[in-house]
This record gives C-alpha cells, sequence and structure tokens, in this order.
C-alpha cells in the first residue's frame, strides 16, 4: 500500500501539464477529426511517457528507444516509408496537364527561408534555425528528415509544430489569404482546361523527378526517390494491389508508430521549455509567409498574364496535402458558388509536395556547405 | 537579437528560395516537353 501511494509523491506539475497535452491531442484526434491517425497516438504515447517512474528502465522505454532508433534518428525510415505511401496516394494529372502550377508550389516555400532568417536572427545556430525553418515546408516527413540530418536538438519540438500545423490549416490559411487578397480577386473565374496526360507521361514523370531532383539536389534524393517511388507504383498500372497497400495498410501503420515515436519526444523535462514555445511560433509564422509568398507570387504574375489567375490558388503551393487544396476551394466557393477551383489548387498543392521537398534538400546542401560538412 | 547570424543566414535564404525556382523551371520544362512528346507519340 505504502508503494502504491509513494508512486503518487512522483507526480510533479510537469507531468499534469503533459497529460493535458496528450489528453488535448487526443480531443482534437476524436473530437475534430485532426489527423487522426497522428495525433491519436502522439496524444496516448505523451501520457504514456510521462507517467512517474514508469517509464525509466521499462520494456516501453526500450521499444520506444528501438523505434527512435530505427524510425527516426539513425536510418530516418519512418519519414521515407511514409513517403511511398504519400506517393501512391498522389495523382500528378492536374499537375503533369498544366505544369506551370509548379511555380506556385516553389513560391509558397518562402515561409521557410523567412523563418530561417527570422531563427538566426532570435539566436538559433544555422543548424537548429534550418531546421525549425523547414516546418514551413508542411511536411512531416520532410521535416523529421532535415532535423535529423543536421542533428537539431529541438526534433521532438519540430515533429510536433510541423504536424500540428498541417491539420491546422483549415484555421491558419483562410484569414492570411483574404488579408492578402480583394474580393473582386478571390472571384476571378479559373476555366479548367484539363488536357488529357498519356500513361507513358505518367509513368516517366516520377522516374525524370527523381533524375532532376538527384542531379540538382542530391540531398533531397532520398524524400524525392521515396515519394517518386510511391507513385510509380501508382502509375505504372500493374500494382494496383502493392500501390493500394502502400496507399492505405503501409501509410496507416507507419503513421502510428511515427506517431508514438514522436511522443517518446515529448517528456516534460525536455518539451517544456521557452524554446518550445518559440519554436511553435516560429512554426506559425513559417506557414503564414508560406502562403503570402504563394499568394503574393501569383499576384506578380497577374500583373503579367492575359488570363488572370486566381491568387488564392498560390496559397495551395504549401505542401500539406490535400487540405491546402480543399481550403482554397471551398474559399472560392464562399465568394462565388460557380467558381470551381478544386483541379486547380490540387494541381498547385501537388507541386508544393515536390518543391517542400527540394527545399528541404536545397536547405540541408546550403547549411552543410556553410559549416563544412 | 543576432545580426551575425542574420547575416550568415541570408545568403542560404536567397540561394535556396532561387534555388527552388530554377529546379521548379528545369522540372516544368522537362515535364511540358515529356506530356508533349508523349502525347504526340499517342495519337
Amino acid at each position: 500500500m505504502e508503494v502504491l501511494i509513494q508512486n503518487f509523491s512522483f507526480i510533479t506539475w510537469q507531468m499534469l501539464v503533459m497529460w493535458g497535452i496528450g489528453g488535448l491531442l487526443i480531443w482534437l484526434a476524436i473530437s475534430k477529426k485532426m489527423e487522426p491517425t497522428l495525433l491519436l497516438p502522439m496524444g496516448f504515447g505523451t501520457i504514456l511517457v510521462n507517467l512517474p517512474v514508469a517509464i525509466e528502465g521499462t520494456g516501453v522505454q526500450h521499444v520506444l528507444d528501438t523505434l527512435f532508433s530505427i524510425g527516426i534518428d539513425g536510418a530516418e525510415l519512418f519519414p521515407l516509408m511514409l513517403f511511398i505511401g504519400i506517393g501512391a496516394m498522389i495523382d500528378f494529372q492536374p499537375l503533369l496537364s498544366n505544369p506551370k502550377l509548379m511555380i506556385f508550389g516553389a513560391a509558397a516555400q518562402f515561409g521557410i527561408f523567412f523563418t530561417l532568417a527570422l531563427a538566426s536572427l532570435l539566436g538559433y545556430d544555422l543548424r537548429d534555425a534550418a531546421s525549425i525553418s523547414i516546418i514551413g515546408a508542411a511536411d512531416g516527413p520532410t521535416s523529421i528528415f532535415v532535423a535529423t540530418e543536421l542533428g537539431s536538438k529541438y526534433l521532438g519540438a519540430i515533429m510536433v509544430a510541423a504536424y500540428s500545423y498541417m491539420a491546422l490549416v483549415p484555421l491558419i490559411q483562410p484569414p492570411i489569404i483574404k488579408l492578402c487578397t480583394t474580393k473582386a480577386e478571390r472571384k476571378i473565374r479559373m476555366q479548367y482546361k484539363g488536357k488529357p496526360v498519356s500513361k507513358t507521361a505518367r509513368i516517366l514523370f516520377p522516374i525524370v523527378v527523381t533524375m532532376i531532383v538527384g542531379v540538382v539536389a542530391p540531398d533531397a534524393v532520398a524524400l524525392i526517390g521515396f515519394l517518386m517511388f510511391g507513385n510509380l507504383i501508382r502509375e505504372c498500372g500493374v500494382m494496383d494491389q502493392i500501390s493500394e497497400t502502400a496507399q492505405n495498410a503501409l501509410a496507416n501503420l507507419i503513421t502510428i508508430f511515427l506517431g508514438i515515436t514522436i511522443a517518446s519526444q515529448m517528456k516534460a523535462a525536455d518539451f517544456l521549455q521557452v524554446d518550445t514555445l518559440v519554436i511553435i511560433g516560429l512554426g506559425l509564422i513559417a506557414f503564414i509567409f508560406d502562403t503570402f509568398g504563394g499568394v503574393m507570387v501569383a499576384k506578380v504574375m497577374n500583373l503579367f498574364l492575359k488570363e488572370k489567375i486566381n491568387p488564392m490558388i498560390g496559397a495551395a503551393g504549401i505542401s500539406a496535402f490535400p487540405m491546402s487544396a480543399r481550403v482554397v476551394h471551398k474559399m472560392g466557393l464562399e465568394e462565388d458558388n460557380q467558381n470551381f477551383l478544386l483541379m486547380h489548387s490540387i494541381g498547385v498543392n501537388v507541386s508544393g509536395q515536390i518543391a517542400s521537398v527540394i527545399a528541404g534538400g536545397l536547405i540541408m546542401a546550403l547549411v552543410k556547405a556553410k559549416l563544412g560538412g | 537579437m543576432r545580426i551575425d547570424l542574420l547575416m550568415d543566414a541570408l545568403p542560404i535564404m536567397g540561394t535556396g528560395y532561387l534555388g527552388i525556382f530554377i529546379v521548379t523551371g528545369v522540372i516544368i520544362g522537362l515535364v511540358s516537353l515529356l506530356t508533349k512528346l508523349t502525347s504526340k507519340k499517342d495519337n
């Protein structure tokens, strides 16, 4: 009996706060249906790793450490495996029928670079600043990969921020888009001239992109390679069952492991720091300036184009797929119930997926070059 | 405020953002060529 009571004395206020955070993540997953496959295991894992004395020296700690070392820290297995599933989910046809949409994917990576400068100004060294800025890739696997490769000490906070903001895209983007556009601009209709794309093009696309990125930004080749491998499985037409497995079973399994492994980095002593709050704030700034960058480039292009673009589609260039495309489509319909932007915004959104990986590769290459390897 | 760290980061900011547009431009060019060639072949 004494032992049971003694265990209560090990509970600290920091643990209570972490239980609250874990509970909040579980609530968001179940009640608000925000990224439930990820936030639910993260929430449960947060409670699990913040139990008094229960974790240290137990089998749970051993399992979580093993998952972390093989899945994230050592071989970065989880983000790469997850990219096979994501690649198999993405239909690049809207992009292939209008490749120019990729400009917005590139433009909407502005938040990454803005945040890199801001984090540096706030005193984070180049490795940490770059790892924090990549939250703006709006792409969990890329954030994990870059932060791990650069050896950032803020991996836990970066992972939490990256995945939380992806789930919060429908709340973050609309006010920024409205601030950057006029009502008239939001009402611009865009005709969809979806040109048919040949099967040969759909098969060659993932191979060509892997080769280009592999040559130009070799640090991104693991990410883009696995993403495009998944897409090749989807498009080749002879691996339908494997494609379905990659899209569903594989992606779900990895997401479950990823969620609970991320949670293993959310121990109170490491997580409840001022830096965590600053990183979460910087992540939000990265998302805001991604949205700003995409919209503003579309507005600048409109100065020269005869057939105007609805600048809202630029905001879909962040790679949070498909939430961002849906947000833009919904906002278009709110302004004009006959304004269907979905195919354009989906095209921009999938290009954002590619551009965010390229951004991650370039950041890694540039930071390593600056620091001398 | 660390102006010295900002000065280190600014060239990376500029080169990186420009770099994305360059890589994207190469991909756009090749994809356009690819779709054009394959659509002709399909026709």
